[in-house]
């Protein structure tokens, strides 16, 4: 379709100030927080189920490709244009329609922002768990795209885990409504195939989110180290006991460094790594629990151990770990993050192998990430305008990334595949496990307008 | 025949009447009785189905065969039993990798470790002792985060392909939040791997999900890797026993108001009461209602719940309470039944359901469900999740009527509505086999069908994999 034609089609649906497309804007629609670049043809603004059905049907007769994306915090290219068409941003829809406290659920717009549904529930005494590090600008919608974690996810599970149902626009256009209020519906679990998807197999346009009750008492810990080494061996030796704290996270000295220059968390500049653990639920018991975590800090080495005093100096901590992303881009010009997995016994070992892949390709590698599931983040920094080091980085990630598989781990914990990891995906998967999943892709969106190109490699 | 006896070798080939007639799905006789060892035999098996387009049906410990509608056709039954092996305990990263046919209480044992303190009844052989042990000792025992009814026999993959669950999903969720990885046989004989080891992993598609409750539609589940949870420290269950569903929903409610964390809040009516292994008195009387209320934790979180529920249910008027503690918890619950999962196939005046609907609304259901009939002259043992938006209703008409067909498929209809209304579903998880013909197995169909429809057909382009037996007979 002619683009001139298909924006006046677009300005049709959404009116004429909802459908974008300057060079400015185009270009500011054309990256993530990964590393890539592209450029969209047109960027609409929806406001409603119906505009979001008319758009996807519209891309679908004349097949341009369409991609959904909120705030476009994601860290693997999966919003990024490759092919040009339609970005379909949905900041617009961003109304809490329902906070049903007795069936435990909220019912909200794809735009809505995480932390905003987060601080609105607190009133309730209620939470929504899923807390990615982007919480405060990443929306609901982006977040059951990629199957967003975050830090408390380690007891309470991962974006999946909290999804119940939603409406969803199809590739045809048509609107239909999977999962719900009621748990256990008949049928595939469709719900769960759609989050992570990446936007390739449909369009969420309202989502029902499981809500739970703020636990009663939370206790915040800030184990110091003088190697990393003695703290990933902690973490191990924590899970290993059979202690799921809510959050078991670690930061390494770079990164430390870097966020006390921006946050002021309070962190030693001189140690090699911190854990910060924190323990939720009920109050009985949690005094000796955090005993025993501190018996096994000790016994790995560590060389102090703070509890928060109270919730100033808890958010305090949390502001250092989470922006800590932020932190570190002051120190380089760019950074690539990776988000391999591995099982948790394996920590120790899998973060020596990765400090030596810094050293032999002479970048800086910061660390920071969700320990107690295994989830590293290491965060390797160059410049990207010296095309030598970007390079070396995009060896190291994929080096890095090979660590995490030989391992027994994955490729990728919570950042998503999008076009950055589609190279790496042959290290855990078959040519028959492609397969099974282009049969999904293919029957989901037979031609192929949702998101092309991401997350499956091509046949 | 030959090439199925070339791959599992002859003893694990039967086309014998008499074998195949016990692996009969609702009343439909397979041709052959596959009893493959390997992955790869399996893989083998169904590449040959695939190009003569046999229709399988997978088979693990046969306690929910029952589910489901009649398969449109069946040439082989694919039992998973001797794919029996327990592949990997990872106690230190909280993992079990298993084959498909290992049994839930065999897994719990082996989790478990050197100490004593699990689920596992001693009842196996079929005697009622009960040798588990409790002690406080440290120790790095773990278990499976499952709850079925009949652990003793269920396997692994047969839970997860119909995506069982039971009362302590309360704490521990589903199925769905306990998979990390599946190894299974596509349609086309492909053996695909998704997910693994680590408890978070996006890389691709999570068809894992849609593997976990697809009844065999969409692959056989071979391997699985789940979530292991340590043994909890202490555990209690109230039985609290109280005149009717009003003070029973009173303290219910106010459980859920407070920020205790019990493992399952399992409301029965009289009828179910009345199954129960436990004595107090009054026991017998029809009218009462009842909850079990279980916990499971750390020693001090224990002892409050115990202490705080205990007011709590005699605020609410409880007439009797009997408190369980460790040992008889653990026995308690790895015996319960709550639904009639070794009913003979072919008793027709007998249907188990399984109604589901948001949490909220357990009080409007089980009024409903006292209010709409077969009171009389039928034995109706209700059990409810509460919290998770789940009944369980066994209904045995036991007065040889020549319409009780039609009474309970009358009741059927109207207790679907009645949840339909309330944005739930119900499913029939038992029924003789002429009595299903009629009723709606799968409750109603959502808009939701069509997408499943297209997800069968992509992976199942010839519809050999359990045809007919799931939602909207795919």
């Amino acid at each position: 379709m002619d683009k001139k034609l298909l924006i006046s089609a677009l300005q049709e649906i959404v009116g004429d100030s909802n459908v974008l497309f300057s060079d400015m804007d185009l270009t500011l629609y054309g990256y993530d927080a990964s590393l890539d670049k592209g450029m969209p043809d047109v960027v609409v603004l929806p406001g409603s189920s119906e505009d979001v059905a008319s758009v996807v049907s519209l891309a679908h007769r004349e097949e341009v490709p369409i991609i959904a994306r909120g705030s476009g915090t994601n860290l693997s290219g999966g919003t990024i244009p490759t092919r040009g068409g339609i970005i379909l941003h949905l900041s617009r829809m961003k109304r809490i329609l329902e906070i049903d406290i007795p069936n435990r659920t909220v019912t909200v717009e794809p735009g809505v922002i995480t932390l905003d549904l987060q601080n609105r529930l607190l009133e309730e005494g209620f939470t929504y768990i899923p807390d990615p590090a982007s919480q405060k600008v990443s929306t609901l919608g982006g977040n059951v795209g990629e199957n967003s974690g975050g830090p408390h996810c380690l007891k309470y599970g991962v974006t999946t885990n909290h999804v119940l149902g939603a409406e969803v626009v199809l590739h045809d256009g048509n609107v239909v409504w999977i999962g719900g209020k009621s748990q256990d519906c008949p049928g595939y679990d469709l719900m769960g195939l759609l989050v992570g998807s990446e936007g390739t197999l449909g369009v969420v346009t309202k989502m029902i989110l499981r809500i739970l009750r703020a636990p009663e008492a939370v206790k915040t810990l800030l184990a110091i180290y003088d190697t990393i080494e003695d703290a990933g061996n902690t973490v191990s030796a924590i899970i290993a006991e059979g202690i799921v704290p809510a959050t078991l996270e670690m930061m390494d000295q770079l990164v430390m460094k870097a966020v006390e220059e921006s946050v002021h968390a309070g962190y030693p500049l001189d140690a090699a790594a911190v854990l910060i653990i924190e323990l939720d639920g009920l109050s009985d018991g949690m005094e000796r629990q955090s005993q025993k975590i501190l018996e096994i800090c000790r016994a790995n080495g560590a060389r102090d151990i703070q509890t928060a005093k109270d919730d100033a100096e808890r958010a305090r901590l949390w502001a250092g770990r989470k922006g800590a992303f932020g932190a570190v881009s002051r120190l380089r010009p760019s950074y690539m993050v990776c988000d391999g997995t591995v099982p948790r016994t394996k920590l120790p070992e899998v973060l020596n192998k990765v400090l030596q892949v810094g050293k032999k390709y002479e970048l800086p590698i910061g660390n920071v990430f969700h320990a107690g599931d295994g989830n590293l983040h290491p965060l390797i920094l160059f410049d990207e305008r010296d095309e030598q080091e970007l390079a070396a980085a995009r060896k190291a990630s994929s080096e890095i990334l090979k660590i995490c598989v030989e391992a027994g781990g994955t490729i990728s914990g919570e950042h998503g595949i999008g076009i950055e990891k589609l190279q790496e995906m042959s290290l855990i998967f078959s040519e028959a496990d492609f397969e099974a999943m282009r049969k999904v892709k293919r029957a989901m969106d037979p031609r192929g307008v949702l998101n092309p190109g991401k997350v499956i490699p091509a046949a | 025949m030959q090439e199925f006896k070339d791959i599992v070798g002859k003893d694990f080939l039967q086309t014998e009447r008499g074998t195949c007639y016990s692996y009969a799905v609702d009343g439909m006789i397979p041709r052959a009785v596959l009893f493959p060892g390997e992955v790869e035999e399996v893989s083998e098996i169904v590449k040959i189905a695939c190009r003569d387009r046999l229709s399988v049906v997978p088979w693990g410990g046969g306690t929910r065969m029952t589910k489901g509608t009649a398969p449109s056709r069946l040439d082989l039954v694919i039992c998973t039993e001797r794919l029996n092996k327990v592949i990997d305990i990872d106690a230190g990263n909280l993992t079990v990798t298993v084959q498909a046919g290992v049994r839930l209480f065999d897994l719990q044992e082996a989790v478990a470790g050197e100490e004593n303190r699990c689920y596992i009844p001693v009842d196996r052989g079929g005697t009622e002792s009960d040798e588990s042990v409790c002690s406080l000792r440290e120790n790095r025992g773990c278990f499976v985060p499952l709850d079925v009814p009949a652990g003793n026999r269920a396997t692994i993959g047969g839970i997860i392909a119909a995506n069982d669950s039971g009362p302590r999903r309360l704490l521990y969720g589903l199925p769905r939040d306990v998979v990390l990885g599946v190894r299974y046989v596509a349609p086309n004989g492909e053996i695909i791997g998704m997910g693994g080891k680590t408890v978070k992993n996006v890389a691709g598609y999570d068809l894992c999900k849609l593997m976990i409750g697809s009844m065999g539609s969409l692959g056989i589940l071979c391997e699985m890797t789940l979530r292991l949870l340590p043994l909890p420290e202490r555990s209690g269950t109230w039985l609290c026993i109280f005149a009717g569903l009003q003070q029973t929903g009173t303290f219910a409610d106010e459980i859920f108001a407070r920020p205790l964390l019990p493992c399952a809040m399992e409301i029965l009516n009289g009828e179910a009461l009345n199954d129960l292994p436990v004595k107090w008195p009054e026991r017998g009387e029809k009218r009462r209602f009842g909850v079990l209320a279980a916990f499971e934790g750390a020693e001090e979180a224990v002892g409050r719940m115990k202490a705080e529920m205990k007011s709590l249910a005699d605020d609410a008027g409880a007439l009797h309470k009997v408190y369980l503690d460790d040992d008889e918890h653990r026995s308690f619950w790895s015996r319960y039944r709550w639904a009639e999962a070794d009913l003979s196939g072919d008793q027709n005046d007998a249907i188990s359901v399984k109604l589901n609907y948001p949490v909220s609304c357990y009080r409007d259901v089980l009024e409903f469900v006292e209010s709409a009939g077969m009171k009389n002259n039928a034995h109706l043992a209700s059990y409810t999740h509460a919290g998770s938006g789940v009944t369980r209703i066994h209904l045995l008409v036991e007065d040889g009527s020549k319409d009780r067909f039609e009474r309970i498929l009358t009741w059927t209809r109207k207790l679907l509505m009645h949840v339909h209304g309330l944005g739930g579903n119900l499913v029939v998880e038992h029924a003789g086999r002429e009595l299903k013909k009629t009723l709606p197995v799968w409750g109603a169909v959502r808009d939701d069908l069509k997408m499943m429809q297209w997800i069968k057909k992509a992976m199942d382009p010839e519809g050999i994999f359990s045809p007919g037996r799931f939602v909207g007979n795919i």
